[in-house]
């Protein structure tokens, strides 16, 4: 899984370097560009992937830049800094909350406990819906009509292996017969008609 | 569950699904008040007998009751054979016609995914009229001479047909699952894998055949595999040893 990218919008350079050295101490989260201002971050939404913007509460409320950027970017989550003692709207929806007056520790164990569960659910949604690279081969070959022990030989595993990964294709995709497969690897581009016909 | 005394009206109106079924015993519509029990026996069909079809359809976890094993065999084979006709001529070509038309789409995209389809259903459909020819040339055949020679408990008919014969009934139980599994791909990978921009309703219309009929053939092959199979395997024993 790759680091969380975190954009940091605050305009205290001293809070932002001190939240510098506490996310260092996280893995899996990179804090990276920091912005004192809107028109900065902004340039940079463009050129770099961002999950998140860390965003301190004031300049939330108070910047009509940003209340527009909330509503229009689509890939783009949320986090709330807070610097101020005030109320923002339960409607708005945030990944996570910290305060300026958080203690290092607390800080950490809340960054850890975000991090943990966010790659635990990327993991369950890939693992559990999605094939992985080695299952989409092996579907390809099996489409393409190989046997099992055809399979093995031809990408040095054992027909075991093989058996393995195509009990955990059928639980994936719900698909059991060998038809059906082929069809779902046309489908999405696994393998296209010339393979097939090449084969007849 | 389904009893003799109930008006047959009734029990169309609760499930149409039956309609295939009531259709398979030749019977009409038209009854009128008629209980169940009056339409069979104008029908000359054994209301018991009847009662077990329909009850096995309407309800998946029904189990055919003892008295089910009291009924000649040819009878259910011969509710089996107009099952069969039914899937073939009627069914499959009404599927095979539903997704001709969706073929027509101009979705460039769509039309490459729903030929896929409809040849993975072709596929299927010779598969499934290989198995019925097969059924109804070999299986069904061996079976009824089966019941005959062991009704008649005469030795020299009984050695007669055991060398007539060198098959016995579980080579051919095994055979049933594929095709199940396969109609099965198909609805699934139309739900999952086809988002078409027209004809939603035909769409619709498909997967509620498909669907309709893999219900259909679950309770045939439930049919053989709880009731036919068992008898067969049981007078198979009786004769070979």
């Amino acid at each position: 899984m790759e680091n969380i990218q975190i954009a940091l919008l605050n305009d205290s350079f001293i809070i932002n370097r001190g939240l510098q050295f506490i996310f260092n101490k996280i893995k899996g989260i990179h804090l990276s560009p920091i912005c004192t201002q809107w028109s900065e971050l902004e340039n940079i939404l463009d050129k770099q992937t961002i999950d998140i913007i860390l965003i301190n509460n004031h300049t939330f409320i108070t910047d009509s830049n940003v209340s527009k950027a909330y509503k229009t970017l689509p890939n783009i989550r949320w986090a709330i800094l807070e610097v101020e003692d005030i109320e923002i709207n339960s409607l708005f929806n945030f990944e996570f909350k910290i305060s300026i007056y958080d203690n290092e520790l607390y800080l950490i164990n809340k960054l850890n406990t975000f991090v943990e569960n966010k790659t635990h659910l990327h993991n369950i949604s890939s693992s559990i819906f999605e094939l992985s690279e080695r299952e989409k081969e092996i579907l390809r070959q099996v489409a393409l009509g190989l046997t099992n022990s055809e399979i093995a030989d031809k990408l040095f595993i054992s027909q075991h292996t093989v058996i393995t990964h195509r009990k955990n294709i059928t639980s994936k995709l719900g698909i059991k017969t060998i038809s059906g497969l082929t069809v779902y690897a046309l489908l999405n581009d696994f393998i296209n008609m010339d393979d097939v016909n090449e084969l007849k | 569950m389904i009893r003799s005394n109930i008006k047959m009206a009734d029990v169309i109106i609760q499930n149409h699904h039956l309609l295939a079924i009531i259709n398979r015993f030749g019977i009409k519509l038209g009854f009128g008040e008629q209980t169940v029990a009056e339409v069979c026996s104008s029908y000359n069909i054994p209301v018991e007998f009847f009662l077990e079809i329909v009850n096995a359809f309407n309800d998946p976890d029904f189990f055919p009751k003892k008295n089910m094993y009291s009924f000649p065999l040819s009878l259910i084979i011969d509710y089996l054979f107009k099952a069969h006709d039914y899937y073939i001529n009627v069914k499959v070509p009404e599927i095979k016609g539903l997704i001709e038309k969706v073929t027509k789409t101009k979705d460039i995209k769509t039309q490459k995914a729903v030929l896929l389809i409809q040849a993975f259903f072709n596929e299927y459909a010779d598969q499934l009229k290989k198995h019925i020819k097969r059924e109804e040339e070999k299986v069904y055949p061996y079976i009824l001479e089966l019941e005959n020679v062991f009704d008649s408990k005469e030795q020299n008919k009984i050695n007669e047909f055991k060398s007539k014969y060198n098959f016995r009934i579980d080579d051919y139980a095994i055979e049933h699952e594929d095709i199940e599994e396969k109609l099965y791909d198909i609805k699934n990978l139309i739900i999952k894998y086809i988002s078409p921009k027209d004809n939603y309703i035909i769409y619709f219309k498909i997967l509620g055949q498909l669907a309709h009929l893999e219900e259909d053939i679950n309770d045939h092959s439930e049919m053989e595999n709880k009731v036919l199979i068992p008898r067969v395997r049981i007078m198979e024993k009786a004769i070979y040893n």
